[in-house]
């Protein structure tokens, strides 16, 4: 399946001399169509810059990008794809339906074409009620919807949305994840980048993590979180510290009247089950799992 | 054709009609015309050149300031709003972008022009004074002058990050321009050797926005003649050289920016 | 940012409509009852609204559209070349102060490139074809009044746009009664001016009110200092005799005419024409065979 997204050894500095920062060191991803994936990382490691070389807002000094086969930053390129930017401003003196008729133009849109899809997306954000408005009587949350409808007003294989639910009430970051996942059913490929780890682990397949401009780990969740996959026994025992010394080092979380036993892998589970029954304690449940996405993300952030 | 260009033109223009300060400038200008033309000058009837000369010289005044104001502003604004950001990401060339602001620009002022001039021919008229075809010669000319300080103001609005700055640089380049240039051959025709060679130079090099000042030509109009199609040909080659010019002077500081 | 907006526009539209109201009306301070003004003998013109503002810059614009009269006499907006504004030998106040010299230009009569310059480059002939270089006297004077009306009112201390103003208004454009109001307002900012008081004269002279000519002439004499020293101040004050011998003679008072005409010979004992009109005089005493002469 051809990629609608390549990444390869992307750098771009800031900056010049002793002042320079490096904003992407040799990030490399590869996207295919109908995904949805997730870019996560700390403010200022790189997400939006990443974004903005794909888009060709910022000539990167080293890499390539292709969308589509096209190169990065062309014409030709950014046709393939949709932008939503992270803070929404847009021209505060035009009508939505104005803004949109404007966005489908510099598409290459005209006519009652354009017109019926402004229509359509309209209804489908819930922007119909306001389409005579002025963008500057528009609420957060309105931008934000408009900011979707702009992107997706040519029907892009690929959509880039910076913090698409940042700002957002729970309801409306309900309505952006679904609109996410019909997209993705479209066959459309749908990359964000966010802060609400939550919200990646419901809908990504596949996430990549960038700490300080370089990329630390990409794959689905279930790749990335592997090594923080455990199985948890639980166990009823009134002696929790006598189940805790025989089954030293492995983790024991304490509970009433019971305990949780962690073991990391399938192979020292049974050795420690047998120890932990050898206390006295009696097995009730066993069952795996994983870390959560911010367990990973804490660890890595602050290790770095 | 152009259909990216004049999508962006015309939302600028909607931008500029549904904002206030352009008609302000436009109701200054007729009262002040309005105003000078009822003077009574000592019971002398039958006064003419100082309206006419009145009416170009506002005229000129008031659209270099809507020329520049709106233009030099245009681009820092945007970046520092960040509404540049999802245009760009749409599938234009900058060159697109910077054209169809430069095209939202000329069609705003063109209609400034026209207002101010008809409004100019109207008080005339009431005045009992002679329309001529001067009156299309000065609007042609100021317009090609518009259009010249427009590519310039764009031009140096993509230089400079912050819209007062590049306010006053353009300010200051179209009236230094305007003011020096037309003296150059007045240093010139005194000076010798290198100097003359020199200055010579400089005035050949240098844009020259005095051509399409025709506030002497308005002012003393019955002694002015009609410029003919070459004189035209001239004018107009000049202006849209020029222009020419500062659009790719801007294209080549903006197609490397980043944002 | 509304409110700023719209006290914007009103603050721009009044200060135009103000100026424009300033300009063709007095609107005095002592009008608005701004200020209590003392009225003192100096003060004599109430101060305008206006120049409690600008003040100076009043006066300042004042005499630069004095200047601004002059290129609209000489056909143009600017004068190019070696001759400056001023400086122009046909200068708008030469007129003024030299029209009982018979220097008056007639329509038609100086069609010359006076003040173009010959630098041959290919932009500055094409530059001449939407600016006129060429020193063309405008054909119809009122056009230079807007601008010596402006002056005028601007700054009405400036007698040298006074006496202008008052030579195209009564000479040129037959409007003796508001060349009159013109320079009496100037007369009000400074009493002391000879000059002032001479170009009164002359007006009343060109009316044929001997007496009052002869009051103002008598008053400028009695001012009169010379601006110029050596022939330039001698031939001022010459004329200012020639004009008091005139009045006199108008007057019927052949004998103080004929000292009048007397002074003018001593101060420029080269004059032909002083001496010619001293022995028209003194056959005139002697013999009254002939009526007054005509007016210079």
């Amino acid at each position: 399946m051809e990629p609608v997204l390549e990444i390869r050894n992307l750098s771009v500095t800031y900056g010049k001399g002793a002042r320079a920062v490096k904003a992407l060191d040799g990030v490399s991803l590869e996207l295919v169509p109908g995904e949805i994936f997730g870019l996560i990382g700390p403010n200022g490691a790189g997400k939006t810059t990443l974004i903005k070389a794909v888009l060709g807002l910022i000539e990167p000094d080293r890499g390539e990008v292709r969308v589509g086969g096209e190169p990065g930053g062309s014409v030709a390129a950014r046709s393939r794809l949709g932008y939503m930017p992270e803070v929404a401003y847009y021209y505060d003196f035009l009508r939505a339906g104005e803004f949109l008729r404007l966005c489908g133009r510099l598409c290459g849109m005209r006519g009652r074409a354009l017109e019926r899809r402004i229509t359509s997306l309209l209804d489908r954000l819930g922007l119909a009620a306001h389409r005579r408005k002025l963008i500057k009587h528009y609420s957060k949350g309105m931008r934000q919807r408009l900011g979707l409808a702009q992107a997706m007003l040519h029907e892009p294989g690929l959509l880039l949305l910076d913090e698409p639910t940042s700002g957002l009430d729970p309801l409306a970051r309900r309505d952006v994840r679904r609109l996410m996942l019909a997209l993705r059913d479209e066959g459309r490929t749908v990359l964000f980048s966010s802060h609400e780890l939550s919200e990646v682990e419901t809908v990504c397949d596949r996430v990549a993590m960038i700490n300080g401009g370089r990329l630390i780990v990409s794959g689905t969740m279930e790749e990335i979180l592997r090594p923080y996959r455990s199985y948890r026994a639980r166990l009823r025992t009134a002696e929790v510290e006598r189940v805790r010394r025989a089954c030293e080092p492995a983790s024991i979380e304490e509970r009433i009247d019971s305990c949780i036993l962690v073991a990391k892998t399938i192979e020292e589970l049974p050795r420690l089950l047998q120890r932990a029954l050898e206390a006295g304690a009696v097995l009730e449940d066993v069952d795996h799992g994983y870390e959560s996405l911010e367990r990973l993300y804490a660890e890595i952030v602050e290790g770095a | 054709m152009l259909a990216a260009e004049r999508a962006i033109g015309r939302a600028m223009l909607i931008e500029l009609f549904r904002r206030k300060d352009l008609y302000v400038l436009g109701l200054l200008v007729l009262v002040l015309l309005g105003a000078a033309a009822s003077i009574d000058f000592f019971g002398v009837e039958g006064v003419e050149a100082y309206l006419r000369e009145l009416s170009t010289t506002l005229t000129l005044l008031f659209t270099v300031v809507i020329a520049v104001a709106v233009v030099a502003r245009q681009i820092p604004r945007e970046v520092e709003r960040k509404t540049l950001v999802p245009i760009l990401a749409k599938p234009l060339s900058r060159w697109q972008f910077l054209f169809g602001k430069f095209l939202g620009a000329v069609a705003c002022l063109t209609a400034a022009l026209v207002v101010f001039w008809a409004s100019s021919a109207l008080i005339e008229a009431f005045k009992g004074m002679r329309l001529t075809g001067l009156l299309v010669q000065g609007f042609v000319l100021q317009w090609l002058g518009l259009v010249m300080l427009t590519a310039l103001a764009l031009f140096f609005s993509t230089l400079v990050s912050e819209a007062p700055v590049s306010v006053t640089l353009s300010l200051l380049a179209y009236f230094l321009l305007k003011g020096f240039t037309s003296n150059i051959h007045i240093l010139a025709s005194g000076a010798t050797g290198f100097g003359a060679s020199a200055l010579g130079l400089v005035y050949t090099v240098v844009p020259h926005f005095e051509f399409y000042d025709p506030t002497q030509m308005m002012a003393f109009a019955p002694l002015q003649k009609a410029l003919g199609f070459l004189d035209w040909l001239f004018f107009a080659g000049y202006a849209f050289g020029y222009t020419a010019v500062f659009l790719a002077g801007a294209w080549l500081a903006f197609r490397r920016k980043r944002f | 940012m509304k409110r700023f907006g719209t006290l914007r526009t009103t603050l721009a539209i009044g200060g135009a409509l103000f100026l424009c109201a300033q300009m063709s009306a007095e609107i005095t301070v002592r009008g608005c009852r701004l200020v209590a003004e003392s009225g003192g003998p100096g003060v004599a013109r109430p101060r305008t609204v206006l120049s409690l503002f600008i003040g100076r810059v009043e006066a300042l614009v004042g005499d630069i559209l004095l200047l601004k009269a002059d290129n609209y006499f000489h056909g143009q907006t600017s004068l190019l070349g070696r001759t400056r504004v001023g400086e122009c030998e046909h200068g708008l106040d030469h007129h003024a102060y030299a029209c009982h010299e018979h220097h008056e230009h007639h329509e038609g009569e100086h069609h010359h490139a006076h003040g173009a310059l010959a630098y041959d480059h290919f932009l500055y002939r094409q530059y001449v074809k939407v600016a006129s270089t060429a020193h063309v006297h405008l054909r119809r004077h009122e056009e230079i009044v807007p601008w010596l009306y402006a002056s005028v009112r601007l700054n009405p201390a400036n007698e040298r746009a006074a006496v202008v103003a008052a030579y195209w208004l009564a000479r040129q454009l037959d409007e003796p009664r508001e060349a009159e109001r013109v320079l009496r307002a100037a007369l009000a900012e400074r009493p002391s001016s000879w000059r002032l008081r001479a170009a009164l004269a002359w007006l009343h002279f060109d009316e044929g009110r001997f007496g009052p000519a002869l009051s103002q002439c008598e008053s400028a004499l009695g001012l009169f200092e010379p601006v110029e020293s050596g022939e330039d101040g001698a031939h001022d004050l010459a004329e200012l005799w020639r004009l008091a011998s005139a009045c006199q003679e108008g007057l019927d008072h052949l004998d103080k005419a004929l000292a009048c005409a007397q002074v003018v010979v001593t101060l420029l004992p080269e004059s032909e024409a002083a001496r010619e009109r001293l022995d028209e005089l003194k056959a005139l005493v002697a013999g009254r065979s002939e009526g007054p002469s005509e007016r210079p």
